[in-house]
């Protein structure tokens, strides 16, 4: 890494522990508003638990810049592309067919002031070209990023009917490390099922690996553990940190986001 | 605090006038009008000189008037506020006189309840006048007579007791020497004859001494206005560094290499040997100590001694720029030990190094040339670069024996008994003066603007009044084309303005390279609660105070016709340099100095000028 | 200005009170390895002991010790984008002869380093006025290219040149400024004019653009320096940037300690210097060899303390006739006065300075015997002595000859 990517790094992971307690607050591009959500007292919740980043899609990321402002506010990560792979049964326009394209280039979340960006990368599309395509732009991602020296942190997932419970584990540890080969800084994954599994997804990825919490239905038969218990066996696998789901914009959610951060960074 | 009262405002609010032989006394309220126009210090004597003195007096007669004046700033913290002036008309030139002084006699005669003291009138037998917290007494001073001036300070101190600052005349003062000046310290008060005038009053010294407690208008105010002046000494190359290394030494070389350095006599401006006199050489090798004026951050006061050699010295101050220059590079002399010795002697029988070295020069090219043999002068032979003969020279001139008895008149008289005696006008064309007044150590066909300030100056030629070769050869204030004339006459008025600004604030020219108006002015209104507002008000002091030394002269029957410069000036091409070939073209300067200061074409202030400054 | 470029600004400049203190270490471009620079990777450690908001470094500097600034209570980093010779007058070697500048790396270039702000200058007062409109049009690039990037501009507007002089200074100051603001600048660095009230019409001219004070001299004093630092933000402006002042302090943390107590803390520059890190003085101590006589402390300690211009009473005096040798005589805080007083109208503060109280006083006169050194005196029915200007002694402070210096 360069030394912008260092620093920009720096800015959403601990130096004393090199940890991270990363909010995932750009669902709406996807998926619309959440009930009644208010957004913008939400992120100042979180933002005074002390999350160290907050991703924003960049339509937002200027109507909240306040959040952001100066040393002690969390760091803007910005979010860079479209998926319809998180819109279940229970939204107005169920996932028909995955699909997946970025939105925003490397260059424009630098320019509105983010420490970092975010991308998604699926395995499990129905047809080969459609991994092919959303690995490719990945790659061209991680160019862009390295070019400018900004960190990229991927959440990979495995998602679609071709993944099952047998195959999860393997599938979630393919997305981790061909994220990781294309060259991400930073890795989000959702629970591997054991801690075993974990292990392993950590200790391939050589970049720091987050546990991501995804409400996204697993497939039958995993266990639903809360981010709590996963949390703290992520962390003794050796995973760097969590990516809150939008769950906890929820204002009952905060006194849990407040724990899971307490146990991330020790305290 | 009545406001009306000066006192505790910086002045002590009273100036003293002193009738001699009678010793009666006077002692007035200094006026807020009168300080709002003149400020003190130069400005102030120039005012009761101008009030008080009738024209045509024979400046060596009792009926002259011999004024002392310090300004509202001396005594304070402002830095360098220690200055002391002498005012009167003067023996050498006629013209108004102004002569400047640091030591700490200002200091003195501020504590001892005055802004000034003027004496008319003359003593019977040779006296020291004593000033204490507000009480004067004249006492008979024979045990000082003939001493040095050295010698007669530490008697003065010795007999009166601590705490007394001296201002006194050497032997050359007693004499009458219209070269001779007021001391102290071994600082001078030193051009113009000043000492001469004291001395025919019968004053040997003065001493001064008081309680008077300084105070200030606005004592915070003027605590901030003296820390940024204070700062700024501090923080400017040349206060901060060249002056306390070299004392003014440190330009010398510089003025060389701008081909500025009057050499044999005005010959040339560039002088071999430079390099010896430089201020470093002095510091390596003869210069003891710093030591300060009172009140002042910049220590550019050396001690020199000459330890071995014929030309053994137990210390001297300096010597400064001015007397290394006209004992050295004027007369073609290098070596420092006798440059060292001459500014003793100077120093001690108290006369101007300016216009000996002057007078020596003239000697050593009247004698180059011819004009003058061996038995003209005592038997030397008075080539330029002898030392022997210089020192020797010096040592008549200020013994006042020999061919000293009459060289010490000044080389406008010396000049003018040659020519009587044996009639070869080019006597009178190898004199380099301007209304009397020696030149100093400038050449201003190296620099056209002082060759304007030397031909408009008040005192005659002056280097200091319209002091341009800061920004002519030094680069200061952003620097100015010296070969060029355009501009020059503004040039010339600012710095003249500004000068007689700064000789009526009681603060060092020193100090002023490193400030603007805009700080005195902070100074003066905080000291005093006058209230000028703005550099440009405080500026108008200074521009009255010319305009009324101006009228002082035409009173005395001075014209524009005085106002011009030597021959050799004007028409000889200079040698060497830079400026080779160049002579100062004064006449468009002139026309344009004439104008911009507000005279008709005659050099006399219009009636609409004098109006405006308030002095119709 | 954009959104990235109001974000990276604002990890500059404090949120609550929108100031900065920041240390300038880029000095090595323009001057070489000068003290304090030299091992910059060491003195910046000691620096970022003191809490700097932001440094200022050269690109291949940046590049280098970037380890230091990880972290978001770590200082911003601030990358010098352009170079001049300028600044190597004649003390150093080869000096310039003629001025020039260059532009050594863009705005994306700062940015890739992972800088908040991007620093140009931009002078003024070339003779060679095609100079001058060339640097403008180079910095009006830099504005236009810190836009696009979501970087803060920050320009160090500078009049220079011969045409330059004590009268034209401050308004080419002022003038400067105006210039930078209007090509894009989105804070400044300017030099202090000298005086409260010149600068505040250099703050005026900034038009709300922030302006940081640069400490370009060497200051005469802790409190001298702090001084100028509350006098400027006393008229408006935004912090500071200090270089010299700091890196090449004997203790840049203790430097920066003051600093930030004036800058964000708000509190008064005597209280800094006599409560802070620079050792309480407990002594004065004297060299007599470097006095030269002017008498200079005897007036500034008569007059801080009394109002007046008074021998009498100073609290110190220098012995000696001139020409000298003279020898400063100071209260050496022996307490013996103390000791003597039967009243306890003397005492020793925590401090270290002996106060008096009138009250309790008789004028018996008995400090006066006990001091050894004769400078316990009563004047005006009042005893005076020295009570080290509770903190700051003004003798010191004013000494041009380093010939009077407080001791711990």
């Amino acid at each position: 890494m360069g030394t912008g990517k260092d620093l920009r790094i720096s800015e959403f992971v601990d130096q004393d522990d090199k940890r991270s307690v990363i909010l995932q607050a750009s669902q709406g591009i996807m998926l619309g508003p959440s009930g009644d959500e208010r957004l913008d007292e939400a992120l100042e919740r979180l933002a005074g638990a002390g999350v160290d980043g907050i991703i924003m899609s960049r339509g937002l990321a200027n109507r909240y810049s306040r959040i952001f402002r100066g040393r002690n506010s969390p760091a803007m990560i910005m979010s860079l592309d479209w998926t319809n792979a998180f819109r279940g049964s229970g939204h107005p326009l169920p996932m028909m067919r995955l699909e997946h394209l970025v939105l925003t280039t490397v260059e424009d979340a630098l320019t509105l002031g983010a420490s970092g960006v975010s991308a998604y990368f699926f395995v499990g599309y129905e047809r080969d070209e459609y991994e092919a395509r959303n690995f490719e732009s990945l790659a061209a991602i991680c160019r862009e990023c390295d070019d400018l020296e900004v960190p990229l942190l991927v959440q990979a997932i495995p998602v679609g009917e071709r993944v099952t419970k047998g195959n999860y584990a393997d599938s979630l540890a393919l997305a981790s490390r061909m994220a990781v080969e294309a060259g991400s800084d930073l890795v989000a994954v959702p629970y591997a099922g054991t801690a075993g599994e974990m292990e392993r997804i950590v200790a391939a990825a050589k970049v720091p690996a987050l546990l991501l919490d995804l409400e996204l239905k697993l497939a039958q038969g995993q266990p639903d553990l809360g981010l709590v218990q996963a949390t703290g066996e992520a962390l003794d696998a050796g995973s760097s940190g969590i990516v809150l789901g939008r769950r906890y914009l929820e204002a009952e959610k905060v006194a849990e986001a407040e724990r899971l951060i307490r146990l991330v960074h020790g305290g | 605090m009545n406001m009306m009262k000066l006192n505790g405002r910086g002045y002590a609010g009273k100036v003293l006038y002193l009738n001699l032989p009678g010793g009666e006394r006077r002692c007035e309220d200094l006026r807020e009008e009168e300080a709002k126009l003149f400020l003190g210090g130069k400005g102030l004597g120039a005012h009761i000189l101008c009030q008080n003195l009738k024209p045509g007096v024979d400046p060596l007669s009792p009926q002259n008037i011999l004024i002392f004046a310090t300004s509202p700033l001396t005594g304070t913290i402002a830095p360098t506020a220690n200055r002391f002036c002498v005012v009167t008309k003067s023996p050498l030139t006629g013209t108004f006189l102004d002569s400047h002084c640091g030591g700490s006699f200002g200091v003195g005669l501020k504590e001892a309840g005055f802004d000034a003291l003027v004496i008319n009138g003359a003593a019977e037998e040779l006296s020291i006048l004593v000033l204490e917290d507000g009480e004067v007494e004249l006492r008979g001073a024979h045990g000082l007579k003939g001493m040095t001036t050295l010698e007669t300070e530490r008697e003065a101190k010795r007999v009166l007791g601590d705490g007394f600052q001296v201002a006194c005349i050497g032997p050359a003062g007693e004499r009458g020497a219209p070269i001779a000046g007021v001391f102290s310290e071994m600082r001078a008060a030193g051009r113009g004859g000043a000492g001469a005038v004291m001395g025919s009053k019968g004053l040997k010294a003065i001493a001064a001494r008081g309680s008077e407690r300084v105070g200030v208008y606005d004592g915070e105010a003027f605590t901030r206005a003296s820390w940024i002046a204070h700062r700024m000494i501090r923080m400017h190359e040349v206060t901060a560094r060249h002056l306390p290394q070299y004392g003014s030494a440190n330009i010398l070389e510089t003025i060389n290499e701008t081909g500025a350095l009057p050499t044999r006599n005005f010959q040339t401006g560039t002088f071999e040997y430079a390099s010896e006199i430089s201020g470093a050489e002095w510091r390596r090798e003869l210069w003891a100590r710093d030591t300060a004026c009172g009140r002042c951050p910049i220590a550019c006061s050396k001690v020199a001694a000459v330890k071995e050699g014929p030309y053994r010295v137990e210390f001297t101050d300096g010597p400064d720029y001015e007397s290394i220059w006209s004992l050295g590079a004027l007369c073609g002399v290098s070596a420092k030990d006798a440059i060292a010795k001459a500014n003793e002697l100077c120093d001690l029988y108290g006369i101007d190094t300016i216009s000996v070295g002057n007078i020596v020069a003239y000697i050593m090219e009247c004698y180059e040339k011819g004009l003058l043999k061996e038995g003209d002068v005592d038997g030397l032979e008075p080539t330029f670069g002898s030392r022997g003969a210089m020192v020797a020279l010096v040592d008549k001139i200020s013994k006042g024996t020999g061919v000293g008895e009459f060289l010490q008149n000044g080389v406008k008289r010396a000049s003018e008994k040659f020519f009587a005696e044996k009639g070869d006008g080019a006597f009178l064309k190898l004199a380099l003066h301007v209304k009397g007044l020696e030149l100093p150590g400038y050449d201003p066909r190296a620099a056209q603007g002082m060759g304007l300030g030397y031909a408009t100056s008040d005192r005659g030629g002056c280097h200091l009044r319209g002091y341009t070769a800061g920004q002519e050869l030094l680069g200061y204030s952003g620097g100015a084309n010296p070969l060029r004339t355009e501009g020059k006459a503004k040039l010339v008025i600012d710095r003249q303005n500004e000068k007689a600004v700064v000789d009526s604030s009681g603060i060092c020219f020193y100090a002023f390279f490193a400030q603007t108006l805009k700080e005195v002015r902070m100074l003066v209104d905080a000291a005093t609660g006058l209230g000028y507002g703005s550099s440009r008000n405080l500026e108008k002091v200074g521009e009255r105070v010319c305009n009324l030394t101006r009228l002082f002269n035409l009173r005395e029957g001075f014209t524009s016709k005085d106002d011009t410069l030597p021959e050799r000036l004007l028409r000889e091409p200079m040698r060497t340099g830079p400026a080779k070939g160049i002579v100062v073209n004064l006449e468009p300067m002139l026309k344009e100095y004439y104008q911009l200061r507000g005279w008709d074409e005659g050099g006399v202030p219009t009636r609409a000028k004098l109006n405006e400054l308030g002095l119709a | 200005m954009g959104l990235g470029q109001e974000m990276r600004l604002n990890r500059i400049f404090d949120q609550r009170d929108g100031r900065a203190v920041i240390v300038a270490a880029d000095h090595g471009m323009m001057l070489g390895p000068i003290s304090g620079v030299q091992e910059l990777g060491k003195t910046l450690e000691k620096v970022i002991e003191g809490k700097p908001d932001a440094i200022l470094l050269s690109p291949g500097q940046a590049e280098d010790l970037y380890h230091l600034f990880m972290g978001r209570k770590a200082p911003s980093l601030l990358v010098r984008i352009d170079w001049t010779n300028t600044f190597r007058d004649r003390t150093y070697t080869l000096p310039v002869r003629e001025t020039f500048f260059s532009s050594i790396a863009t705005p994306r270039d700062a940015l890739k380093l992972g800088a908040h702000a991007a620093v140009a200058y931009l002078f003024i007062g070339h003779e060679d006025e095609g100079q001058e409109a060339r640097h403008l049009a180079l910095v009006s690039k830099y504005a236009s290219e810190c836009a696009r990037a979501g970087l803060p501009l920050i320009v160090e507007p500078m009049p220079f040149g011969p045409r330059v002089n004590k009268s034209n200074y401050t308004e080419l100051v002022a003038t400067s400024v105006r210039v930078a603001v209007e090509a894009g600048a989105n804070a400044l660095k300017v030099p202090y004019t000298g005086d409260p009230e010149s600068f505040r019409d250099v703050v005026r001219a900034s038009a709300g653009i922030p302006i940081l004070v640069l400490g370009g001299y060497r200051a005469l004093s802790r409190r001298d320096l702090l001084d100028v630092i509350a006098e400027t933000l006393g008229v408006g402006a935004s912090g500071v940037v200090f270089g010299r002042n700091v890196v090449q302090a004997s203790d840049p943390a203790s430097v920066l300690r003051d600093i930030r107590a004036i800058v964000h803390d708000g509190r008064p520059v005597r209280d800094v210097v006599a409560g802070g890190d620079l050792a309480k003085p407990t002594r004065l101590r004297v060299h007599p060899e470097r006095c030269s006589g002017c008498q200079v402390c005897t007036a500034v300690c008569s007059f801080s303390h009394e109002g007046v211009h008074d021998w009498n009473a100073s609290r110190l005096r220098v012995e000696g006739k001139w020409p000298g040798p003279f020898k400063p005589v100071t209260c050496t805080q022996c307490e013996r006065c103390v000791a003597a007083c039967e009243r306890k109208a003397l005492s020793r503060s925590s401090l270290g300075h002996v106060g008096w109280e009138a009250e309790r006083c008789n004028l018996c006169g008995k400090c006066v015997d006990a001091c050894p050194l004769r400078v316990v005196a009563i004047h005006d029915s009042k005893v005076k002595i020295c009570d080290l200007c509770q903190g700051v002694p003004e003798c010191v402070e004013w000494c041009s000859r380093n010939a009077l210096v407080a001791m711990a």
